[in-house]
């Protein structure tokens, strides 16, 4: 595959893979930096130049990677695209985490995402999820329950019931 | 030395020593042990964790668990890097250059022996230096105004952008997106809302507990989960070790005045803000390498590579306390987030620090020294169990770090949006581990940010009344100086090699043609 900037889009994917996150690190500037044209003149000027800044480094650093890349320099690493699809299953468990929580509460979400992620994510035993998803249960209980007295975040569902 | 500080220094000992604080320091240590055990997690992941759960606590038994924090972990980075050639931190990585080869060859334990020796030994060193340091840094404090305050916290972005590894690009766009995200929440001067996006959760701005938590532990969790690495050591079981402690530990007598000058490298380079102690371990083992006579055997288990990094990354953590308490510039990651849990806690390094709370300075410091030889002595002592530690599965521990991360935002304002910011900052964190963007510059940002602002407004009131020139000022010249060559010098270096480069290659092609 050439790296030629005609050679598109195989070169523009690959910078794209490469920089997505100075890229998206851009996009988050520039809204910030949209947002502020709406403080007044006092309260502006400090967060403009900061982000004015970091737009002109993202730029710059954009610029000299679109510079390596075409220049074939630097072009070694194949981009990653299996990492970001891996990532994917375990933000699902943590997203299920947080919905546990906020509906069940600390200890009865956490210990239902214990269990869950024992059995199915890390494809331990049904007897090993299952001790040591009570052994949470009993830990987060003991430890902070009991001993340090915390209040445990009770969930949505027990202040319906 | 100042009266007052010898006896802060004899309180803070006392205090230490004293029941039951002395068991929050033992506690805090075996704490750390354990965490630097399970691979990915580290004494940063124990004290994210650890921040708001004792966001309640007194200051003092605070002090004594993160003192205990930050000196409890080195050394068992340094056991997994002997005895399966896998360093538990980065600072271990030269560990095992000339460890592993030890263990190899039957030396197990006298590699640990004289690892842990020259790590309790390093360690007191660099906080012996600490110590000799208070009074300058009380002076030194005390002559700073808000103009320096203002150029420190730029000196130190600059300066952690540049050294915290990788681009110094990416470091400083890191630490620009911090400050930015840092501005979240009502201007301190006009009141008026900024970048709230329409959001009643970030009126108050972004709290430190989640984006610290978030950061440093979930991106840890979210890793482990995603390469779903079984163990450190990659074994279930360990092998009955072999060779002799006490040799080890003498080795390091034997060598004692490679031991000193490691000692001092390691401290030097702890106290320069972001260079990291794994550079600290690199170039004592670099210096080791050059006075050692040409019969060495460096590489192949030669026992002073062993010794020059474990005293240098040890006498380090006294060194980046420096920085950190004086200025408010942490030395990197651990005293990055000692410095977030002290800024919760209302507790500002520097002038105040050195002054109102010095009782408090010296709690830190004497339970850093303690854990330092908790650590080595239950190292020498217990290596058996300690070894298998590391044959525990990450997948079984992962739920109940998972759940301290839960807890430990929920327990700090109740809110469950803290819990959903901690793990975007999480995956952030994550992100930015994986594509090798740094992510202290990050975290420092968002502590230094206030410094940064009050002082720069507070700089160009007083400047406007003429109370003070900001360009006739001699330390604000020479950050300003010192913040330029951090911008411009890896970029000049890099030209003139480049340069030099191109003409030995024009040169040698020459020769060729001839």
């Amino acid at each position: 595959m050439s790296n030629r900037p005609g050679a598109m889009p195989g070169f523009w994917r690959n910078y794209w893979s490469r920089n997505r996150i100075t890229i998206s690190l851009g996009v988050v500037t520039c809204i910030f930096l949209a947002d502020s044209l709406q403080l007044g003149r006092a309260s502006a000027w400090v967060p403009r130049s900061i982000l004015l800044t970091t737009l002109s480094l993202i730029v710059l650093l954009l610029g000299r990677e679109l510079r390596g890349q075409s220049a074939g320099a630097g072009v070694t690493a194949i981009p990653d695209t299996k990492g970001i699809v891996s990532i994917v299953p375990a933000l699902g468990w943590i997203g299920a985490m947080l919905m546990m929580v906020w509906l069940l509460g600390v200890s009865m979400g956490l210990m239902l995402f214990c269990f869950g992620y024992l059995r199915w994510y890390a494809n331990e035993s049904w007897s090993m999820s299952g001790v040591l998803a009570c052994s949470l249960g009993l830990f987060i209980q003991g430890v902070f329950g009991l001993l340090f007295k915390m209040p445990l975040y009770q969930g949505v569902l027990s202040a319906l019931t | 030395m100042d009266a007052t500080v010898v006896n802060a220094a004899f309180e803070g000992l006392s205090l230490v020593f004293s029941w039951p604080y002395f068991m929050y320091t033992i506690a805090g240590t075996l704490l750390a042990m354990l965490f630097s055990a399970v691979p990915g997690l580290n004494s940063s992941t124990l004290m994210a964790l650890a921040i708001p759960l004792t966001i309640a606590w007194e200051p003092l038994p605070l002090m004594l668990v993160f003192g205990a924090f930050v000196g409890g972990a080195t050394f068992m980075g340094s056991i997994t890097a002997i005895l399966f050639n896998i360093p538990g931190k980065s600072q271990n990585a030269v560990t095992l250059l000339d460890g592993y080869p030890l263990t190899q060859q039957g030396m197990a334990k006298t590699a640990i022996g004289c690892a842990a020796t020259s790590s309790a030994l390093g360690s007191t060193f660099g906080i012996f230096f600490l110590i000799g340091l208070i009074p300058f840094m009380r002076e030194a404090a005390m002559a700073l105004g808000p103009p320096e305050y203002l150029m420190l916290a730029i000196w130190g972005l600059t300066t952690l952008a540049a050294l915290s590894g990788g681009s110094m690009l990416k470091g400083l766009i890191v630490a620009g997106l911090g400050l930015q995200l840092a501005l979240i929440g009502y201007d301190p001067r006009t009141a008026e809302l900024r970048f709230t996006f329409g959001l009643d959760y970030l009126h108050d701005g972004l709290s430190l507990v989640p984006v610290f938590l978030g950061v440093f532990a979930l991106a840890e969790v979210i890793d482990l989960m995603v390469s779903r690495k079984q163990t450190l050591s990659g074994k279930h079981h360990i092998e009955e070790l072999t060779g002799s402690v006490w040799e080890g530990v003498q080795s390091v007598f034997r060598h004692f005045g490679l031991f000193l000058r490691s000692s001092v490298i390691g401290t030097v380079i702890g106290a320069i803000p972001g260079v990291g102690s794994s550079v600290a371990g690199f170039v004592a083992y670099g210096h080791a390498r050059q006075t050692a006579g040409r019969a060495s055997r460096f590489g192949r288990g030669d026992i002073r590579g062993l010794l020059a990094p474990e005293a240098a990354n040890d006498a380090k953590d006294g060194g980046a306390l420096v920085p950190t308490l004086a200025l408010g510039i942490p030395g990197g990651t651990g005293t990055a987030v000692l410095l977030g849990a002290l800024t919760l806690h209302g507790m500002n390094p520097g002038r105040e620090m050195l002054t109102d709370n010095l009782v408090l300075v010296f709690v830190l410091i004497w339970s850093l020294f303690l854990s330092n030889w908790i650590t080595s002595l239950l190292g020498l002592s217990l290596v058996n169990p300690m070894a298998r530690l590391s044959t525990i599965r990450t997948t079984r521990l992962l739920p109940f770090i998972i759940a301290l991360s839960v807890i430990g935002c929920l327990q700090f304002r109740g809110l469950m949006a803290d819990v959903v910011c901690a793990v975007l900052f999480g995956l952030l964190g994550y992100l930015m581990k994986r594509h090798d963007w740094p992510r202290i510059p990050l975290a420092i940002a968002i502590v230094l940010a206030p410094l940064f602002e009050t002082n720069l407004h507070l700089t160009l009131r007083l400047h406007e009344l003429e109370r003070i020139v900001f360009w006739t000022r001699p330390l604000v010249l020479v950050l300003i100086a010192m913040t330029l060559v951090n911008l411009f010098l890896p970029a000049i270096s890099s030209r003139l090699n480049a340069k030099r480069q191109g003409q030995r290659e024009g040169s040698s092609a020459g020769d060729e043609s001839e």
